[in-house]
């Protein structure tokens, strides 16, 4: 027996049904092309439980987990090339001082919903990872004691720890904030031996009259002048006039020598007219550009001077004055 | 069919048959269909050359800076002394609130537009009529950690804005006329396209390439691709930028300035409470008015007099009628 045709009734319900259906299925469509931010944010929160440190991988870098702590994020690994993504303009700055990996991660403070951001550089040695902390220290800041060049502010650590250069940066403030800031970096240095960094050059700029937290290393570049590299630099103010020392560790005498007389004839190049100076170094120079002064000297492998002096007499006393500091003897 | 659930050889062999034909037929269709080379990539000639102007025409720029710590108030004025947000945003209007959320940062560090700035300026919009308004960017870092950590996703919702996501089908490659660095490359134009106004949100920062971060260098967040390429050009592509995009206004935000360590900053020492809101049918202007917040001259910041060069406003701020309010 043939079946019974289906009736109008059945037929429009069913229509109405496969209708009803394909709106469902579009609505979906549509919600999973635009999710909510928030809602994926804590989903992936959600995906990373508070025991998931991982190994160190590739970078040799580990951002621990301590108890209070709960990821937020996957760690996220950011060679050279790509660090301009996480950092955006800040990235020249490691780049130019040997950055070879940033690992960064999110982690929530339990109990009070705060969160916070460690980035971890791994550079390619103790005096980069000081020259990118020097670079951008905020003066002022008080010490945070995780190692000899760490300081805290309101709402950040910041420290160097071998070739590790260090930024936790909290959404909170507060002394439970600074305290939960400090037990983080101490997991950090202790997942993480090394040796401490201890750099010499910064007890070698005389005190008098030096601005207070302003030595800083420059990994490159220095002065616009390309063959001059790992230079220290520390601010004056005499009188309400300001100049910049510099000092410069070289491979030999020789090279420091070179590199002097290299400096002061790129001075010349770009319209420096040089001048007698007495001084007690050897090779020593003071050239005038653009209505400022420019002293350079040598002092064994050291390569010193005194940069953009308005003064010609205060850039000669700074420079005799790193030149005894230099000397070991009494100023 | 002899009974119900029977089936007979006949009627099998049919039904085989149909559903044999309709299958070689789909089958064929989908061959003809069948691109084996793909799609060609698009060359440079294939780039739309275009740039988007938002920009209302006016003899003179119009800019309002008011002095205070309460962003609400200060855009209120603002906009109030300019003659009101009806200057600028019209009945039905799309607004697109292009803000700078590059980085996943709290709102407390001023490395992006602030969420209640971004509020005031979309309830503005709706209050004048707007038919809807997008906020856009396409941050540096995840987008979704962005919107969501920097609280603009949460002010936009709240104001009863949407958040457009940089999804790739939402980058067109685009060369702007007599370009030499935006050429044929890939820029988030869904949000320009859909919008009849566009008002720029940024704050005042620092930034280590280009000397300062504001209202030009916001449009920056509107490149795709491998964009970190041109910080060797920092200067060049904001002058570009410029061209690209001519908004309706911009709202820069030095109420708090990051002074230090830009673009990223990262502690509270970075930044400097300025209580100044400037907004401005001028970016250029608005600018030049912001870097004296960051202690700079215009002379400091090369993107500036090549913006100006390049026909996207006014530097020379000292000939413009600036109003200038107190809270």
């Amino acid at each position: 027996m043939a079946s019974a045709p289906p009736s109008h009734r059945e037929s429009l319900t069913s229509l109405l049904i496969l209708a009803v259906l394909f709106g469902i299925g579009c609505g979906l469509v549509l919600v999973q092309r635009s999710p909510n931010p928030a809602v994926r944010a804590l989903k992936q929160a959600a995906q990373f439980p508070a025991d998931a440190a991982g190994p160190a991988g590739r970078t040799g870098t580990r951002i621990p987990i301590p108890e209070g702590f709960t990821a937020m994020s996957p760690p996220e690994v950011y060679d050279p090339e790509r660090l301009a993504d996480k950092i955006n303009g800040k990235a020249e700055l490691y780049l130019s001082a040997g950055v070879q990996h940033l690992t960064a991660r999110r982690l929530a403070m339990d109990g009070d919903g705060a969160w916070l951001e460690v980035f971890v550089y791994l550079m390619e040695s103790p005096m980069d990872a000081y020259a990118v902390y020097s670079a951008q220290y905020r003066p002022g800041a008080a010490p945070a004691g995780v190692s000899r060049y760490s300081y805290t502010t309101e709402n950040a650590l910041f420290f160097i720890h071998g070739p590790f250069y260090v930024e936790i940066v909290s959404a909170a403030v507060g002394p439970e904030t600074q305290r939960r800031l400090a037990t983080l970096a101490s997991e950090f240095v202790r997942a993480h031996p090394a040796v401490e960094t201890v750099v010499a050059e910064r007890s070698l700029f005389p005190q008098e009259g030096i601005v207070p937290d302003s030595i800083e290393l420059q990994p490159a570049d220095v002065f616009g002048f390309q063959e001059l590299d790992d230079v220290f630099l520390a601010r004056y103010r005499f009188d309400g006039v300001e100049m910049t020392a510099f000092l410069s560790r070289r491979a030999s005498t020789d090279e420091a020598r070179e590199l002097a007389a290299a400096y002061a004839a790129f001075l010349e190049r770009f319209g420096g007219r040089s001048e007698e100076l007495a001084f007690p170094a050897a090779e020593a120079y003071l050239v005038e550009i653009f209505g400022t002064w420019e002293v350079v000297f040598t002092h064994g492998r050291m390569l010193a001077g005194v940069h953009e002096a308005e003064d010609r007499a205060l850039a000669e006393l700074l420079g005799r004055r790193i030149w005894t500091s230099l000397s070991g003897e009494a100023p | 069919m002899t009974e119900r659930g029977v089936i007979s050889r006949r009627d099998f062999l049919r039904r085989s048959a149909r559903i044999g034909v309709s299958a070689v037929a789909g089958a064929g269709v989908a061959g003809l269909c069948f691109d084996p080379a793909g799609p060609a990539p698009k060359t440079a000639d294939s780039a739309a050359i275009r740039s988007f102007d938002f920009s209302i025409p006016a003899e003179t720029p119009q800019i309002a800076v008011v002095r205070g710590p309460d962003r609400k108030e200060t855009l209120r004025l603002a906009l109030e002394a300019l003659g009101g947000i009806e200057q600028f945003v019209a009945p039905g209007d799309r607004v697109l609130l292009k803000v700078n959320a590059a980085f996943s940062s709290p709102a407390m560090l001023g490395a992006t537009s602030h969420p209640e700035l971004v509020f005031e300026a979309a309830r503005h919009c709706f209050a004048a009529g707007a038919r809807s308004v997008t906020v856009a960017d396409n941050p540096i870092n995840d987008p979704s950690a962005c919107f969501t950590l920097t609280g603009i996703a949460d002010a936009a919702q709240k104001a009863g804005a949407v958040v457009m996501l940089p999804r790739p089908q939402r980058f067109d490659r685009i060369s702007i006329p007599e370009g030499r660095l935006i050429l044929n490359w890939p820029v988030f134009s869904a949000p320009l396209n859909g919008a009849d106004k566009v008002i720029g949100l940024a704050p005042v920062k620092d930034h280590h390439r280009s000397g300062a971060s504001m209202s030009l260098k916001n449009w920056y967040g509107l490149l795709g691709g491998r964009r970190n390429l041109f910080h060797q050009n920092i200067h060049g592509i904001i002058r570009e930028l410029s061209i690209l995009v001519r908004p309706t206004l911009v709202v820069l935000d030095g109420t708090v300035s990051m002074i230090a360590n830009g673009p990223t900053g990262g502690s509270m020492s970075d930044l400097k409470q300025t209580d100044t809101l400037i907004v401005s049918t001028d970016p250029v202007a608005a600018d030049v008015l912001g870097a004296r917040l960051l202690g700079l001259s215009p002379a400091a910041l090369p993107f500036i007099g090549e913006a100006a060069a390049a026909g996207a406003g006014i530097a020379d701020v000292d000939r413009l009628n600036i109003k200038e309010l107190k809270l």
